[in-house]
């Protein structure tokens, strides 16, 4: 990867770009601990229902999340004509590609980031039971690696279509979908890369398989993608 | 003649309209090239060929003796363009416009600075560029096509909505870069005036197509005089100037001949020396004349 060009692009992110994962995930935490307030003291007094709670809300967060930053991204080279000039910059097409979709991933990591630093503070703050740290890392971030195909796909909408209204939609009906696909029985619906969040989470047995899946499809996406955008015409 | 710019059969389609249409463009090296033609004639097609944005339908683009796109890279590493409207990062101010692009490119903090001062945008170097005008985000914009003092400097309307102050700033810096910077440019326009006033060398495109490329004194060489003559009997002349091989129009009572040299005119007065001449008018066809001629179409090609 050309580290000029990852420095460049880190540069020409708006501030909104870096706040954003921030209160993202703060508003995350705020919601998940309303939620598990609500639930220990009306119907269970297990505390560890935070994770179900978490488990619950994540995917759409993450979603949300994502759609907005590629939105964001994106939008800044189309509202500033930056494709252009970036293009006939002596690089290979492919690096720029790359170089755009490593920050989104940074950006996508800083949320995990903050919501996953935002329990342990909160957990320590209310309760003296043991933290399962492992799984609550697992659930975060499995479900972030999982969203990458998912994100490839808002990139690639975000890029071929100025209008960022349409890539904005898909983003939201996607979010609604990530919550629903994983509990269909019609089992061909978790293929779809929207499923995946949902069947990444520590507490379902075949987590791994599907997190290997998610795993090959960001691969296979990314690659196809790029092939893409090497020889994408701009008019 | 050596060309730094050299292409052969050009093509592009969209569907089923060809926008290039086997074009053959041949920029000599040190040369300021006007490429001229009306909207939608191609231009900005062509130079996003050229700079690699687009793919070529058919034929072949040599910059630098370099083929494009197989040698895409080598080729804009000395490559500058400003394509249809300037690039810029509105919530950042010019300078860091410019640093990014030249910490892409390799060069110094030195650079930006002395490219904000050609270009006159030192004093607002701190400001987010949403704040500036027009022509200020032009000037930036042609200051990020030289930042890495390009051999070739491609630019696309670089004039379009200025101001005339603007304009003839902008025209003024273009026409020191051959000696500035060594460069060649490649500077399209749908202004004849423009073209004329800075263009060394000249290709008129129409309809996708190459009709004219050649040095700016040929093209002017087609504006050869015409003698408007006013006779008390222009039939009578007319008939007989016709009757001597001269190329003659009438309208009303008077009468159109071109001729080349004082030569001509000379022998021409000798022949409408019987048919009283009442007044003589000389005037040069127009560089948008020609134009007209050629493409059908006005000033603003």
């Amino acid at each position: 990867m050309n580290l000029r060009l990852l420095i460049a692009e880190g540069r020409k992110l708006k501030v909104i770009s870096i706040f954003l994962p921030v209160i993202s995930g703060m508003l995350l935490l705020a919601i998940t601990v309303a939620q598990w307030y609500y639930h220990f003291h009306r119907d269970s007094d297990d505390v560890y229902i935070l994770f179900n709670v978490l488990y619950m809300l994540l995917p759409f967060s993450i979603f949300l999340t994502g759609t907005i930053l590629t939105s964001i991204t994106v939008g800044t080279e189309h509202e500033s004509q930056g494709w252009k000039q970036i293009l006939t910059l002596p690089f290979p097409r492919v690096q720029i590609y790359f170089a755009k979709f490593i920050w989104l991933l940074i950006l996508m990591l800083i949320q995990g980031m903050v919501i996953c630093l935002g329990i342990i503070l909160i957990w320590t703050l209310l309760t003296s039971l043991p933290l399962p740290l492992s799984f609550l890392i697992k659930q975060i971030f499995y479900s972030i690696l999982a969203y990458m195909p998912v994100l490839i796909i808002q990139f690639f909408l975000s890029i071929r279509l100025e209008n960022q209204a349409i890539p904005i939609a898909c983003g939201i009906l996607g979010a609604i979908a990530s919550r629903f696909l994983p509990l269909f029985s019609m089992k061909w619906l978790y293929l779809l890369p929207w499923s995946y969040t949902g069947l990444v989470s520590p507490y379902l047995p075949d987590h791994l398989f599907w997190l290997q899946v998610s795993i090959g499809m960001t691969i296979l996406l990314l690659l196809i993608t790029a092939w893409w955008f090497q020889r994408f015409d701009w008019k | 003649m050596s060309f730094i710019v050299q292409t052969k059969n050009l093509t592009r389609r969209f569907g089923d309209k060809t926008s290039v249409n086997r074009v053959d463009l041949e920029v000599p090296l040190g040369s300021i090239y006007g490429f001229l033609g009306p909207n939608g004639a191609g231009k900005t097609t062509t130079l996003k060929m050229l700079l690699g944005l687009l793919r070529p339908t058919a034929g072949e683009i040599k910059i630098f003796g370099k083929m494009m796109p197989e040698e895409r890279r080598a080729i804009l590493r000395h490559t500058g363009s400003l394509v249809e409207s300037p690039s810029y990062y509105g919530h950042l101010s010019g300078y860091k416009n410019l640093k990014i692009f030249s910490d892409l490119l390799g060069l110094s903090s030195k650079s930006v600075l002395e490219i904000l001062d050609l270009v006159r945008l030192s004093k607002h170097a701190d400001r987010p560029v949403k704040e500036y005008s027009l022509g200020m985000k032009q000037r930036l914009g042609i200051a990020m096509a030289l930042i890495h003092k390009p051999k070739l400097l491609i630019l696309d309307e670089p004039t379009n909505g200025l101001d005339p102050a603007g304009i003839q700033e902008i025209r003024n810096l273009i026409k020191e870069l051959p000696t500035l910077y060594d460069s060649t440019v490649l500077i399209s326009s749908h202004l004849l005036s423009e073209v004329e006033q800075i263009a060394t060398h000249v290709g008129i495109i129409h309809h996708g197509q190459l009709i004219f490329q050649d040095q700016m004194d040929i093209l002017q060489q087609h504006r050869s005089p015409v003698m408007y003559v006013e006779l008390e009997h222009p039939e009578e002349a007319y008939q007989t100037l016709l009757g001597k091989g001269w190329r003659v129009d009438i309208e009303n009572r008077s009468l159109s001949i071109p001729v080349t040299s004082s030569k001509e005119r000379a022998r021409l007065f000798q022949d409408l020396q019987p048919f009283s001449i009442l007044s003589v008018q000389e005037k040069k066809k127009s560089l948008e004349e020609i134009f007209i001629k050629w493409t059908g179409m006005g000033n603003s090609l």
